[in-house]
C-alpha cells in the first residue's frame, strides 16, 4: 500500500477537487449552451408564427437568410446584441411606453405571448446579431 | 325701440341658423381635404419622400415595385393602385372576373318578382344604379342607412324574409346595383346635427385602437398604407369603399359586403367582431365613405 505524508494527501484532495470543479463547470456550460440554443430556436418560432409573435409581419432580421418574406412596416432588426436584454424585453412587452405613436402591438401587455416567449425572442434576436 | 330690437334678434337668429345649417359638414370637409392631401402627397414621389413616409422600405423596392404618382381617382384600386406585383396579377384575374357570375345572379334576383308580384324596382324607382346614394343619413329616424338595409327593407315591405347580412344573396343584389352604378361619384351628405354626430362617431371608431393588437383602422390604412404586412400590400383608406362589394380570392373566393369586410378587419385586430349593421359599423362606413366623396365607383371588384 502506497504511503502518503500529510502534505501529499492534501495535494491529492486539492487536485481532485479542482478536477471535479473543472468537469462540472464544463458540463454546466455545455448544458447552458444547449438550453440557450433551444431558447433561440423557440424565439425564432415565436418570431415567424402568425398566431404567436408574428414579428415577421413588420420586421426582418439580419443574418437569417432562410427567414420567409418579411414586411417593411418596422425597421430591420440588426445589431440587437448592442442593446441590453431588458431594453428589448420592455420594447416587446409594451412599446407604447417609450413611443406613444408606435403602431407596434403590445405583445406582452396584451398577453398575446408569455414572458418566457419574449425571453426566447430576445435570445433569438441577440443570436442573429452574432451569427455571421 | 323694443320692437326693433326684437326684430333684429329674430333676424339674426334666423340668419344664424341658416349659416349653422350650412355648416353641418364644415368639420367633415376639413377632415376630408386633409385626408385626401395626405395620400396624394404620400404617393406623389415615394423616393423623394422616403424618409417621411416610407422610412423602412428600401428605395430599391420603391423603384422596382411602386407605381407613382397617383391621382385622386387612382385610389379606387386600393393597394393595387400602388403595388405593381399585385396590380399585374389583378389585371390577369380581371380578364375573366370571377364576380361576373355573382353580378348575373344579382341581376336575376333583382328582376325576380316577389310573392306579391312587385320587384326591387318598386322600392328603387331610379333603378339599380343607386349604389352611390348609400350610405345616407335618414333625418326622420336619425340613423345612417346602408344599402344592405335598404335592400332588406324593400323585401320586408313586400312581405319577404330579409336576407342575412354580409355575404350570399344580399351581396349578389348589391353587386348588381354596384355594377350598374360604375362611374358614378360618391356623394355622402351631412344634412343635420345628428348626422354630424354620426360622422364624428364613425371618425372616433376609425381612430380607436382595439383588440389585443391595439390597432386602429388608421394605423394600417393611413399610417402604414403603402407598406407591406408580410407579403401583403396595405391598401389606403381613401377609396376603400368604391370597390364594394368585394370579391375576395382568399379561400374559395367569397363576395363580401362593406359591412362584412369592416367586421372582418376589426376581428383581425384581436377585438370582438362587431355585429353587422350595428351603429358602430354603420357610422364607420358613413365616415369612411365620406372621405372618398367625389370618387367614381368601381364595384364589385376583385381583391386578395
Amino acid at each position: 500500500m502506497k504511503q502518503f505524508n500529510k502534505k501529499g494527501e492534501k495535494m491529492i484532495i486539492v487536485n481532485r477537487l479542482l478536477a471535479a470543479t473543472l468537469v462540472s463547470m464544463l458540463g454546466f456550460s455545455a448544458v447552458n449552451a444547449a438550453s440557450n440554443d433551444a431558447l433561440v430556436k423557440e424565439g425564432r418560432k415565436v418570431f415567424v408564427t402568425k398566431k404567436l409573435g408574428n414579428c415577421l409581419a413588420c420586421h426582418t432580421v439580419q443574418n437569417d437568410p432562410n427567414i420567409p418574406q418579411a414586411g417593411n412596416i418596422g425597421p430591420k432588426l440588426s445589431n440587437m446584441d448592442t442593446y441590453p436584454k431588458e431594453y428589448i424585453f420592455n420594447k416587446i412587452w409594451d412599446p407604447n411606453k417609450t413611443n406613444p405613436n408606435t403602431v407596434m402591438p403590445p405583445q406582452g401587455r396584451s398577453h398575446k405571448i408569455s414572458k418566457h416567449q419574449i425571453d426566447a425572442l430576445v435570445a433569438y434576436l441577440q443570436a442573429t446579431a452574432k451569427a455571421k | 325701440m323694443l320692437k326693433r330690437l326684437i326684430k333684429i334678434a329674430i333676424i339674426s337668429m334666423i340668419s344664424g341658423s341658416i349659416v349653422f345649417a350650412a355648416n353641418f359638414n364644415a368639420q367633415a370637409e376639413k377632415d376630408r381635404k386633409a385626408f385626401v392631401n395626405y395620400f396624394l402627397k404620400k404617393f406623389q414621389d415615394p423616393v423623394k419622400n422616403h424618409a417621411q413616409y416610407f422610412p423602412y422600405v428600401s428605395v430599391a423596392e420603391i423603384k422596382k415595385d411602386y407605381r407613382y404618382p397617383l391621382s385622386f381617382q387612382d385610389f379606387q384600386d386600393g393597394s393595387l393602385a400602388w403595388y405593381k406585383p399585385s396590380r399585374e396579377q389583378f389585371a390577369e384575374l380581371n380578364e375573366f372576373p370571377a364576380y361576373s357570375l355573382e353580378v348575373d345572379d344579382g341581376e336575376a334576383l333583382w328582376n325576380k318578382p316577389f310573392a306579391n308580384g312587385k320587384t326591387y324596382s318598386s322600392c328603387f324607382p331610379k333603378g339599380p344604379g343607386v349604389r352611390n346614394d348609400y350610405p345616407y343619413f335618414d333625418t326622420k329616424t336619425n340613423e345612417v342607412v346602408t344599402i344592405g338595409q335598404a335592400v332588406n327593407a324593400c323585401r320586408v315591405k313586400n312581405g319577404e324574409k330579409p336576407y342575412k347580412y354580409g355575404k350570399g344573396k344580399i351581396a349578389k343584389v348589391i353587386a348588381y346595383m354596384a355594377f350598374k352604378s360604375r362611374g358614378k361619384k360618391i356623394h355622402v351628405t351631412i344634412p343635420s346635427m345628428a348626422a354630424a354626430k354620426a360622422y364624428e362617431h364613425g371618425k372616433k371608431e376609425f381612430y380607436k385602437q382595439r383588440g389585443y393588437l391595439s390597432l386602429s383602422c388608421n394605423e394600417c390604412h393611413v399610417k402604414s398604407a403603402g407598406k407591406r404586412l408580410r407579403a401583403e400590400s396595405l391598401s389606403p383608406a381613401l377609396g376603400q369603399t368604391t370597390e364594394m362589394p368585394v370579391y375576395r380570392v382568399k379561400g374559395n373566393g367569397t363576395l363580401l359586403t362593406l359591412q362584412a369586410r369592416l367586421a372582418g378587419c376589426v376581428k383581425g385586430t384581436g377585438a370582438e367582431k362587431p355585429k353587422l349593421q350595428s351603429k358602430t359599423l354603420r357610422d364607420l362606413s358613413y365616415f369612411l365613405t365620406y372621405m372618398s366623396n367625389g370618387m367614381k365607383l368601381y364595384g364589385p371588384d376583385t381583391r386578395k
